[in-house]
């Protein structure tokens, strides 16, 4: 056995080992790597005489122990790292609304709102749960509320034990799952790693298969964000598993009603008390859960800030709610803050409150002053706010504390992985795992299935932090580079948060079960609360099979909030093309009457106003519709063409194998091959080094090294015997077929430019009313040119002249004679004739300028633009700065979906 | 015995928790708790102390079993603890200040430049505070260690990382404000000049200048700062955070106003936050523990745990950060620091090399408290054989 592979396992040995004594994870991650490199340094010192002997090649104890301390500071120092920074902000939001007892309000008016409706009082917690877990999101705190105010009034109505405490463990880890959540960002934080990393196995793959430079872009492993996390967690969290919870709560209690038997509501009568207490309990987090998750939807904050605003939020709250809440004189910070904020609303709605713009009026100013004095005031309130918790048993400082705490050791696990990691990496671990999950037969699901099933198991013992850290960069890049699937970085998390929110859940080491276990009363059994709960992991594990088989779910709502900001691609962003296309090309198809229509209108303009150039533009940009409708139909033909190479069937030995199914066989073989020409290559740099040490021990190892190089290289004869003969012509033929697809696609992409030129023109157009102004300093300058006889003055406001026109752009006709007079002027003697009839050159090529933009402008912009509204609606899409409105939802659902992309490596 | 005064109410704090604790659990199992949201808070402390079922390493019981007031054999393996703690604690410190000093002396040779006798008047004065420093925080340990009780020299370590821990915590506030107030002139416009005069506004905006002249003093105030004032500082940080990136929220969405230089203030405090914190967390039993065995664990294997995990994984971790990564001058900590790293943009703050600074100092801290762990857990399992009945506060 590789002495390597020996490490490996002693690492993972030792690994466990200090996770299952019970010192902190943090300090047993990272303990256990250093231990094992400083083992296998040691051997390899006393054994080999080479600390680095048991290392994978390049790697030594020294390089991999810096590495590791590399990798702890790069976890938080890049600037790509800052999505973290929402975590210290989440917790501190999560720990304030909890001492600002949101949990038990909810909790008690939601019983009583639920209470008589069959299972009510489960629903009540669920619905709760999810509540609390888009603001508080913390486990632990949930579970004991709930433990300590619905376990006790669901037993009291006979619920049954198993169904009420599996009810609130699982509604507790909502959390997890529905965003604002830690879990998330990790995981948005660790795929984003882990895209990169996938982007270059996926890049070395398309290099091999292709042998061209770069990949396209349409093919990039596409990434995730912590605001993308959030998007695509809601609708899986909120809307499937949450429904879930409920449905399966409200059947049990339909089909055999003495398990959840309804409450009939004993309190005061509903009147207008009881509306003002649901909503003062309700308001207040679903305006928290609004401004949060809406400011990250519509794109005005990001993660990190709503995290903030979250956060004060929470000081808001908690600012009220602990001096009782009873009185007018509570809310006071409360009501100034809103009130602040109204204004600054007022403020930003009618004036732009721009900080450094250039040119300020008065009353922008004046505004801009106001709205600082607002921000103050809005600060102050929070202060005071912050002020009051301090001062009541020192709250302030008990959250400041946790968050610290907390902070500490979600980050500590964080650091201790990426020396583990690191380790990992010099014992060869990574290559490992990679030649495993991809020798797996059955394709991408075997290994997607296999890495959540080890996933759901390490869930038993370990908490989601370290599931996070030490899985998923080990495994997400072979799965996020895989391209049959060509799954995207936030449908893999979501999958991920809803896996490991298992974790939570699974004995012996369920978060939930524990904390629950220590509110319950003791006469629920321990078993009971175990038994409780595996119905709601099987839920989960139901949720999970919806989102795995609907990938919409998940990556549906971050598409389509991000074609809607300000910062949304223009349409011509390569990596829509492959949903855009199909669209436009019906969209032009449809309305290629209308099109022709408006060509041949405008082939009816006049266009003598223009210059010959501007109005050749015109011309060809009609031509080009024509040649736009002939490139489509090309492209049609090509995929069809394209599509029926790749459905044929290969005969090989008189069996038929789809191309497909062959292609992808080949390139298994094909990257075995280059496996072990990669081995023997590293093989071969050691040997001639070796080869001039006498001494017996490396002759001994050279002649090893040379008997595994004629194995590898059998090895390589085998395979490459394996690859058919039919193989050659029938990828030629699919790449033939696929290359001809990509001609007639760029040929139609360039035909975009013909149109780009005409959209050019009429912003051409525009500039008359820039040039307008201007009409007057040159008939001065014409009188002074024959009037003033200092002519550094002249040559002075000539410069400012010609300045002034080089400003508005596209009339560099008129300024060309500016140097040439120039030049003349700056002579001893010039000849003012000749200064003089260059700028009557000047100031006849400014006349023409001029006239045509003004009379096209008052002419052509009309009809011109009616032409570029018809085919921007058709074959010119691309040219549209932003992507239409009736798009955005079709394309971000086709965008969501995932794509076998196989084919083209 | 010689008390301070954080440690202490801290102390006093988890007792009260410990007493609440158990008076609700037994209250609990007997009665179904009524609709009321009072007696929540108390479970929940509760829970939250099941959480870290090892939170306090300061237990009256090992107190009474102390070694070194009983008659026994374990003395010399306790004392050689002692010394063992004090070492590596002293190590650290040493190695870290030298390490800055011989990464940081070069960036000051501006002194030399003028004439010698400023250069040897400062780092004299310099020199004399930090002995004077060093003396102020040595003595209680030194003090501690001669009244031979572990579990107070292990307070007086405690006390140690603490006091590391909340003056980097010091600087980094100060040169968090300070550095604000810098980039503030030349991000709103170009008044760089106008505040600071032609000459000081031309040097203050080059990193080899506010190095040694802004950020240096600013650590060094910090440190001084950190003797005088008691208590776990650095959480208020996470207060920090908040304010500071909401101020980055509102000046985006009010006043079209982006800049990075709040990233770089938040960074740096986000880091301070949790890096400070980490030795403070371990005290407090905050750190996540995998307890399928360990909850199962009695006292003295418990025990055994913590003190050969201190060997045998924490503190190896915290050397080799100190000594792989703050070696040379091209390691990850210290090229940072030996270049007085200003970040990728070099347009906000110029304190990313803070990140690296602080990274280090949590190395440092980390020693010092595993130190204290291990003279708290060793004197446990030393003062065990003697005294079966009691052992840890677990």
């Amino acid at each position: 056995m590789d002495p390597t592979l020996i490490f490996l396992f002693l690492l993972f040995a030792l690994m466990a080992g200090g996770l299952i004594s019970g010192f902190p994870v943090a300090f047993a991650l990272p303990g256990a790597a250093i231990l094992t490199v400083a083992l296998a340094g040691l051997s390899g010192h006393l054994i080999a005489g080479d600390p680095s002997a048991y290392f994978a090649a390049t790697f030594g104890p020294l390089n991999s122990l810096s590495s590791g301390v590399g990798n702890m500071l790069g976890a938080f120092s890049g600037v790509d790292k800052d999505t973290l920074i929402a975590i210290p902000l989440f917790i501190f939001m999560g720990i304030m609304l909890q001492r600002s007892k949101i949990a038990e309000d909810l909790l008690i008016t939601m019983a009583q709102l639920f209470g008589s409706v069959p299972g009510g009082l489960g629903i009540s917690v669920v619905l709760v749960g999810a509540l609390l877990a888009a603001t508080t999101g913390i486990v632990g705190a949930t579970v004991v509320a709930m433990g300590l105010i619905s376990l006790p009034a669901m037993l009291r109505n006979n619920y049954s034990v198993p169904l009420a405490t599996g009810t609130i463990c699982a509604s507790g880890t909502l959390g997890q799952i529905i965003p604002p959540s830690i879990v998330l960002i990790i995981l948005a934080d660790q795929l984003g790693s882990a895209s990169d990393a996938a982007q270059t196995l996926r890049q070395d793959a398309f290099r091999a298969a292709n042998d061209a430079g770069s990949m396209p872009t349409d093919l990039a492993v596409s990434g995730a964000s912590a605001g993308d996390m959030f998007l695509g967690a809601l609708v899986p969290g909120a809307l499937v598993l949450v429904p879930i919870y409920v449905v399966y709560i409200l059947v049990t209690a339909l089909i055999r009603p003495s398990m959840a038997p309804p409450v009939p509501y004993t309190g005061n009568k509903r009147g207008m008390a009881f509306i003002g207490a649901v909503l003062l309990a309700l308001i207040p987090p679903l305006a928290l859960i609004f401004l949060v998750l809406g400011s990250i939807i519509m794109g005005f904050a990001t993660v990190n800030q709503a995290g903030a605003l979250g956060a004060a939020g929470g000081i808001l709250m908690a600012g009220y709610r602990l001096m009782g809440g009873a009185r007018f004189k509570d809310f006071a910070p409360v009501i100034l803050a809103l009130s602040t904020l109204l204004g600054l609303l007022v403020l930003m709605a009618n004036f732009d409150l721009t900080l450094l713009a250039n040119d300020k009026s008065t009353i922008q100013g004046l505004a801009i002053f106001m709205a600082a004095g607002l921000v103050i005031t809005l600060f102050i309130a929070l202060g005071w706010s912050a002020w009051r918790i301090y001062t009541t048993d020192d709250i302030l400082r008990e959250v400041m504390m946790e968050t610290a705490k907390t902070t500490s050791m979600v980050f500590l696990i964080l650091l201790g992985a990426a020396m583990l990691t690191a380790a990992f990496n010099a014992f060869g671990g990574k290559d490992l795992v990679e030649g495993f999950l991809n020798g797996l037969p059955g394709g991408f699901f075997t290994k997607f299935l296999v890495v959540m099933l080890v996933m759901f198991i390490l869930g038993f013992f370990l908490d989601f932090i370290e599931i996070a850290v030490v899985v998923v960069p080990i495994t997400a890049p072979i799965l996020l580079a895989d391209p049959t699937a060509n799954i995207s970085a936030i449908w893999l998390g979501v999958m991920i948060g809803l896996n490991i929110q298992t974790s939570f859940l699974t004995p012996p080491f369920g978060f939930a079960l524990f904390y629950l276990r220590g509110v319950a009363p003791a006469a629920v059994k321990t078993t009971q609360i175990y038994r409780g709960v595996i119905v709601f992991i099987g839920l989960q594990l139901i949720a999970l099979a919806i989102v795995g088989m609907n990938e919409r779910l998940a990556n549906f709502a971050p598409r389509y909030f991000a074609l809607g900001r300000d910062t949304a691609p223009p349409p011509s962003q390569p990596a829509l093309q492959q949903c855009l296309e199909p669209m436009a090309f019906t969209a032009a198809l449809e309305r290629q009457e209308k099109a022709e229509v408006a060509v041949r209108q405008l082939a009816n303009l006049d266009l003598s106003i223009l210059p010959d150039g501007q109005a050749q533009k015109v011309r060809e940009a009609g031509e080009n519709v024509a040649l736009s409708y002939k490139q489509i139909v090309l492209m049609q033909t090509a995929q069809a063409n394209n599509a029926e190479v790749l459905s044929r069937d290969i005969r090989i030995d008189g069996e038929d194998i789809p191309y497909p199914i062959l292609h992808r066989d080949i390139r298994i073989l094909e990257r075995q091959i280059a496996r072990r020409q990669e081995q023997i290559k590293i093989l071969n740099k050691d040997l001639p080094f070796l080869s001039n040490q006498p001494d017996a021990d490396n002759q001994a190892r050279v002649v090893a090294m040379e008997s595994e190089i004629a194995d590898l290289d059998m090895q390589i004869a085998d395979l490459r015997a394996q690859i058919p003969a039919e193989w050659e012509p029938a990828l030629a033929a699919a790449q033939s077929a696929r290359s001809a697809v990509d001609t007639a696609r760029t040929g139609f992409r360039r035909l975009d430019s013909k149109y780009k030129a005409l959209i050019d023109l009429l912003a051409d157009f525009d500039r008359a009313e820039a040039l307008e102004p201007l009409a007057e300093p040159m008939a001065t300058m014409a009188t002074r040119l024959k009037e003033e006889a200092d002519k550094e003055a002249l040559r002075e406001e000539l410069a400012d002249l010609r300045k002034s026109l080089s400003a508005i752009g596209g009339v560099s006709k008129v300024t060309l004679p500016f140097s040439k007079i120039d030049r003349d002027l700056k002579k001893d003697t010039p000849d003012m004739t000749t200064v003089q009839s260059l700028f009557a050159e000047a100031q006849a090529a400014f006349d023409a300028e001029l006239a045509w933009r003004q009379a096209g402008k008052a002419e052509l912009r009309a009809p011109l633009t009616l032409f570029l509204n018809e085919v921007q609606q058709g074959v010119a899409i691309r040219t549209l700065e932003a992507i239409p409105r009736a798009y955005r939802g079709r394309l971000a659902w086709c965008l969501a979906g995932h794509r076998d992309i196989s084919l083209r490596f | 015995m010689v008390k301070n005064k954080p440690i202490d109410s801290m102390k006093s704090f988890t007792r009260r928790l410990d007493a609440e604790a158990s008076d609700k659990s037994v209250q609990s199992d007997l009665s179904p708790t009524p609709l009321s949201s009072q007696p929540i808070e108390e479970a929940q402390t509760m829970a939250l102390k099941e959480e870290s079922a090892s939170s306090s390493i300061f237990s009256e019981n090992s107190m009474i079993i102390s070694p070194f007031l009983q008659p026994s054999s374990n003395k010399a393996l306790m004392w050689m603890l002692g010394v063992f703690g004090l070492l590596m604690a002293a190590a650290a410190l040493i190695y870290c200040v030298q390490n800055l000093f011989a990464l940081w002396m070069p960036k000051t040779s501006i002194w030399t430049s003028a004439s010698w006798p400023p250069f040897v008047i400062v780092w004299a004065l310099l020199i004399a505070a930090l002995s004077a420093l060093t003396w102020y925080a040595l003595r209680p340990l030194v003090a501690a260690f001669e009244s031979r009780n572990p579990d107070a020299f292990a307070d007086r370590l405690n006390d140690l990382s603490l006091y590391v821990a909340r003056s980097v915590f010091w600087a980094i506030l100060l040169v968090g404000l300070v550095e604000i107030a810098l980039a503030l002139p030349s991000v709103l416009g170009d008044y760089m000049d106008d505040v600071f005069g032609k000459v000081l506004g031309a040097e203050l905006i080059k990193q080899d200048f506010r190095g040694p002249f802004v950020h240096f003093p600013l650590i060094f105030l910090g440190f001084v700062l950190g003797a005088f004032l008691h208590g776990p500082h650095f959480i208020w940080l996470s207060f920090l955070i908040v304010l500071a990136e909401l101020t980055s929220a509102v000046a985006a969405n009010v006043f079209n106003f982006t800049n990075v230089f709040i990233g770089d203030l938040v960074r740096m405090w986000y880091v301070g936050l949790f890096l400070l914190s980490a030795g403070y967390t371990l005290i407090e039993g905050g750190h996540v523990r995998v307890d399928v065995l360990y909850a199962g664990l009695g006292a003295r294997a418990k025990n055994w745990v913590n003190f050969l995990g201190c060997f045998v994984f924490g503190l190896p971790l915290a050397w080799v950060i100190l000594a792989i990564g703050a070696r040379g001058s091209r390691t990850a900590i210290n090229g940072a620091l030996a270049s007085l790293d200003k970040g990728p943009s070099g347009a906000g703050l110029l304190t990313q090399y803070f990140l690296a600074f602080i990274f280090m100092s949590m190395a440092c801290i980390l020693v010092i408290q595993f130190s204290a762990y291990l003279v708290t857990y060793g004197g446990r399992l030393l003062g065990r054989q003697i005294n079966t009945e009691q052992g840890s506060a677990d």
